[in-house]
C-alpha cells in the first residue's frame, strides 16, 4: 500500500473507532508505547514519524 | 543470504509484537487474574513473564491480543443487536 | 425430549471454583422451572458416575463444566470424563454445552457424527478474568460476570425453551452487549475487552440449531 493509501486507511479505521478505545497502545516505536491518538498526531499532520508508524501497522495487520 | 534476511524480518516481526502486547499487558489492573483454560490461573505480571518466554501460554496470549487488534479495523463495536437478553 | 438436564462441576481450583458456583445458577434455575436435575459435583464429576448417569437416567440436556482440549472434556481432578474415539457416543440424542476449552473443535464434530443433537461450546482456550479478592464471593464478581454472564445466557436461554442457535446466538449479543458497556465506561476494563471477543468469537453451535428442550 502507498503511504497515501495507508494513512487514508489509517483515518477511516480511526475515525470508526470508539472513543475510549482510541486510548488504547497499538504499537512501540523506539521502545516507546503509542496509542491511536498519538498515532493519529503523526499521521495526520505527515510527521517523520508516520511512514514508520503506517508501515508498521500494515506490517502488524493492524491495518 | 536471501533466507537469513526473511528470517530476521520474521524475528523482528514477532519482537514488535512481543514488546506491543507486554506494552498492552502492564495496562491490566493489577488485582486480576486470568484464567486461561486448562493450563491455568494468571496475574497480569505472569502473563508478562510467559510472553517474554515465548512460551505456549505467551504465544497464546500475543494471539489473543493481536486478533483483538486486527478486528477493530472491521468494526466489531457496532454489530447489530437482533436479539434481546434475557434476565 | 425428557427434559432432565445433567451438569458436571468440579471444583479443584480457581476456574473450577468459579464454574462451580456460576453452574449453581443455572441449576437453581433448571430446577425452579420443574426440569429435574442430576447434578454431578465436585468429585462425583468423574467419568463412571458421569457414564452410569447418561445411560440410567438418559439426559437430554448435558452441561459440561470443566478444563478440556480438542479432544475432551474432563471433570475432578483434570480427569477425562469424555473423549474422542472413546466414548463420545455417550452423548447420543443429546444437546450438549461444553464449558471448557477447544472441545468444539474435534470432540463437537465428534459427538455429532455419533448422534449429539446438537453441541455448543469452544474451539480454543475458554478465557475469563476475575477478581482475586472475589474468590469467597464469585457471583459477585461482576469482572467474572463480563464472561460468565453470556456463557449463562446461553443456558439461561435453552432453559427457557429457545432452540440450540437462537440460544446461541443470544449469548453472542450478551459478549458483545458486555463488550459496548466497557467501551462505554471510564474504566480501565478496556483492557478486558480482547479476551470477551476471543470467547465470542470462538463460540460455536455445531448440530442441529433448531433443537429445543
Amino acid at each position: 500500500m502507498s503511504q497515501e493509501a495507508a494513512k487514508e486507511r489509517f483515518l477511516k479505521v480511526y475515525a470508526n473507532l470508539p472513543l475510549g478505545i482510541r486510548e488504547e497502545i497499538i504499537l512501540v516505536l523506539e521502545g516507546k508505547p503509542i496509542t491511536w491518538n498519538a498515532a493519529y498526531l503523526e499521521v495526520n499532520n505527515d510527521t517523520k514519524n508516520a511512514q514508520e508508524i503506517l508501515i508498521k501497522l500494515e506490517e502488524l495487520k493492524i491495518l | 543470504m536471501k533466507q537469513n534476511k526473511e528470517k530476521d524480518k520474521i524475528e523482528n516481526g514477532d519482537r514488535e509484537m512481543r514488546e506491543l502486547v507486554i506494552a498492552r499487558l502492564k495496562t491490566l489492573p493489577s488485582d486480576i487474574k486470568l484464567s486461561v483454560g486448562s493450563v491455568g490461573d494468571f496475574t497480569r505480571d505472569e502473563l508478562i513473564e510467559h510472553v517474554e518466554k515465548k512460551d505456549e501460554l505467551g504465544k497464546k496470549i500475543i494471539e489473543v491480543q493481536m486478533e483483538y487488534l486486527r478486528m477493530l479495523k472491521e468494526g466489531f463495536f457496532y454489530e447489530r443487536n437482533t436479539v434481546g437478553h434475557e434476565a | 425430549m425428557s427434559g432432565t438436564l445433567l451438569v458436571t462441576r468440579p471444583k479443584h481450583d480457581d476456574t473450577t471454583h468459579y464454574l462451580f458456583y456460576w453452574a449453581q445458577e443455572i441449576i437453581n434455575l433448571a430446577k425452579g422451572k420443574g426440569i429435574k436435575v442430576l447434578d454431578l459435583d465436585k468429585e462425583r464429576a468423574n467419568k463412571n458416575e458421569f457414564e452410569s448417569m447418561v445411560a440410567k437416567m438418559r439426559p437430554s440436556f448435558i452441561f459440561l463444566n470443566g478444563h478440556g482440549g480438542k479432544d475432551r472434556i474432563t471433570g475432578a481432578d483434570n480427569k477425562t470424563l469424555v473423549r474422542t474415539g472413546e466414548n463420545e457416543k455417550i452423548l447420543k440424542n443429546k444437546l450438549v454445552y461444553a464449558l471448557s476449552c477447544s472441545s468444539a473443535k474435534e470432540l463437537g464434530p465428534a459427538s455429532i457424527k455419533a448422534g449429539a443433537n446438537a453441541y455448543l461450546g469452544y474451539s480454543d482456550v475458554f478465557i475469563f478474568s476475575y477478581e482475586s479478592n472475589k474468590l469467597r464471593d464469585p457471583l459477585n464478581d461482576r469482572t467474572a460476570e463480563l464472561f460468565l454472564g453470556p456463557s449463562n445466557q446461553l443456558m439461561i436461554s435453552i432453559l427457557k425453551g429457545h432452540a440450540a442457535k437462537e440460544s446461541f446466538e443470544r449469548s453472542q449479543q450478551c459478549f458483545l452487549q458486555n463488550i459496548q458497556k466497557l467501551v462505554m465506561s471510564e474504566s480501565s476494563d478496556l483492557s478486558l475487552i480482547p479476551y470477551i471477543l476471543w470467547d465470542k468469537m470462538h463460540q460455536v453451535c455445531l448440530g442441529n440449531g433448531e433443537i429445543v428442550l
